[in-house]
């Protein structure tokens, strides 16, 4: 897990700062880890306000790179450092002033993407929160993870038959949730096993 | 003759087509037509154009920010200290550097703030405008390509009257055409104009995303401007679009222009009438 803290700045706006408030951070981020992705939170305890394309250029930026990384996407040539490029990790923000906490909101719901926010955290488990509202039935099957985990598509289908839906969709629920970056998956003989990213979720969706 | 935007493109027919320009009072000019007119100049000086460079510095005789904008764009330099926190400009002009310059941004965004708070915007509007010109001046950095000497060429402008406000940003750069074909999804575009109503309606950018992306840049001038009287002007390479907000939804039009560099932008915004704030010679 990484901590990464912004410089302190009353009012941080704009893709240019983003990018320079986030430059000395890249040379710990690595491409891949053979232990899986790192949860990397940003920690924006002093930074009392943003704008959309500030969150864009820093928060939006590594959530790009890790859903290319997921998404098994390749590094593109490109002369631009600031093209999205594969990063296996999992970004998170925490210590969100009122004024940043709005301005997230706004962007995630023009984003339509999910944020996870760290409330707690030591270097072996976090407690979080997810802004923005899932679709329903991805809210629920986090929540099953949060009671089960780490476990199968074939395990969920057996535990809740209530859902009434076939295995291949348990499948893609999961897939989904990998692709937001809310799940881990760990490959087990012939099956994904797949847990939350947090150890702990603040608001329970599913008892 | 009032210098505005459309009077540049007017002038630069006549330099095209040699015929002789009217003659020339220099009654009053406006931020658009000041920042079309340093873009110009870079473009002229290139070429060569004698009779071109004269007229801008017939103009740059009687307001000295002609050269100024000049100045910043083509080498950085500001002509204007940055004033004591207590004062509040009524326009000021300033070099879009790269990097190295972002905390004075900041300053010079929150003078703008109270600039427009002072002649009767509301704080939310003027918050709104403010944030909007800063996305506008962050564009050039991020989208209109580096020199040789790895700085960008642009220049931004405010200027607040009673009741009204103008910005302007304007880079001698790649262009937006240039800068969106970078983007796979975007390599069918083939016109400036094309270029530019995809970028300041759709939302188009040279970077990729995966899945869609929150609005900032263009849609945030658009946002920041519901409801309000205004006029905006985007001008790229042979491309104009312009969008009236007299009335709401606003209008776009597009138009072939004379070729330019860059991109150059105007926006202006008047409580109570159509007049666009300008300078004048005092």
């Amino acid at each position: 897990m990484k901590l990464l803290r912004f410089p302190p700045t009353t009012r941080a706006t704009g893709a240019t700062l983003g990018q320079e408030h986030l430059r000395g951070f890249l040379p710990q981020l690595s491409a891949s880890d053979p232990k899986g992705p790192e949860r990397v939170i940003l920690d924006f305890a002093d930074i009392e306000e943003i704008n959309g394309s500030y969150f864009r250029a820093t928060y939006g930026w590594l959530y790009d790179c890790s859903q290319r990384a997921a998404l098994g996407l390749d590094a593109e040539p490109s002369s631009d450092p600031w093209r999205a490029r594969p990063l296996d990790l999992i970004p998170m923000v925490m210590n969100l002033s009122p004024a940043v906490r709005t301005e997230i909101g706004l962007y995630l719901e023009k984003r339509e993407a999910p944020c996870i926010e760290a409330i707690e955290w030591t270097e072996d488990s976090i407690s979080a929160e997810v802004l923005n509202r899932l679709e329903p039935s991805l809210e629920r099957t986090l929540g099953y993870l949060m009671a089960h985990a780490p476990t199968t598509a074939g395990e969920l289908l057996e535990n809740y038959p209530d859902e009434r839906v076939i295995l291949t969709a348990w499948n893609n629920r999961l897939a989904e949730l990998y692709r937001l970056r809310l799940v881990f998956r760990e490959k087990q003989g012939r099956s994904w096993f797949y847990r939350p990213v947090f150890e702990k979720l603040m608001t329970n969706v599913v008892e | 003759m009032i210098l505005n935007s459309r009077a540049i493109d007017d002038i630069q027919k006549l330099f095209d087509s040699g015929k002789a320009l009217p003659e020339v009072s220099f009654e009053s000019l406006t931020l658009g037509g000041l920042l079309e007119l340093t873009s110009s100049y870079a473009e002229w000086s290139r070429v060569g154009n004698t009779r071109a460079v004269e007229f801008w510095a017939a103009w740059a005789r009687v307001f000295p920010c002609v050269n100024d904008a000049w100045k910043a764009m083509s080498n950085g330099h500001n002509s204007y200290e940055d004033p004591h926190l207590s004062i509040v400009p009524r326009f000021e002009l300033r070099s879009i550097q790269g990097r190295d310059d972002l905390l004075k941004w900041t300053l010079f965004e929150e003078r703008f703030q109270r600039a427009l708070v002072s002649v009767g915007f509301d704080r939310e509007t003027a918050y709104g405008f403010a944030g909007a010109f800063q996305e506008m001046a962050d564009n050039v950095v991020q989208h209109s390509g580096y020199d040789s000497n790895g700085r960008v060429k642009g220049v931004a402008a405010y200027l607040v009257g009673p009741g009204m406000m103008s910005y302007a940003v304007a880079d001698v750069g790649r262009g937006v055409l240039a800068s969106l074909i970078e983007n796979p999804n975007w390599r069918n575009l083939s016109t400036s104009s094309e270029a530019l109503t995809e970028a300041v309606l759709n939302q188009a950018s040279r970077r990729e995303r995966i899945g869609d992306d929150a609005p900032c840049g263009f849609p945030r001038v658009l946002e920041s401007l519901t409801n309000m009287r205004c006029q905006l002007r985007f001008r790229s390479g042979d491309g104009l679009l312009a969008l009236d907000g007299r009335t709401w939804p606003l209008r776009p039009a597009t138009k072939l222009v004379p070729e330019r560099p860059g991109l150059q932008l105007s926006v202006f915004c008047n409580l109570h009438s159509d007049e666009e704030p300008a300078l004048t010679e005092n």
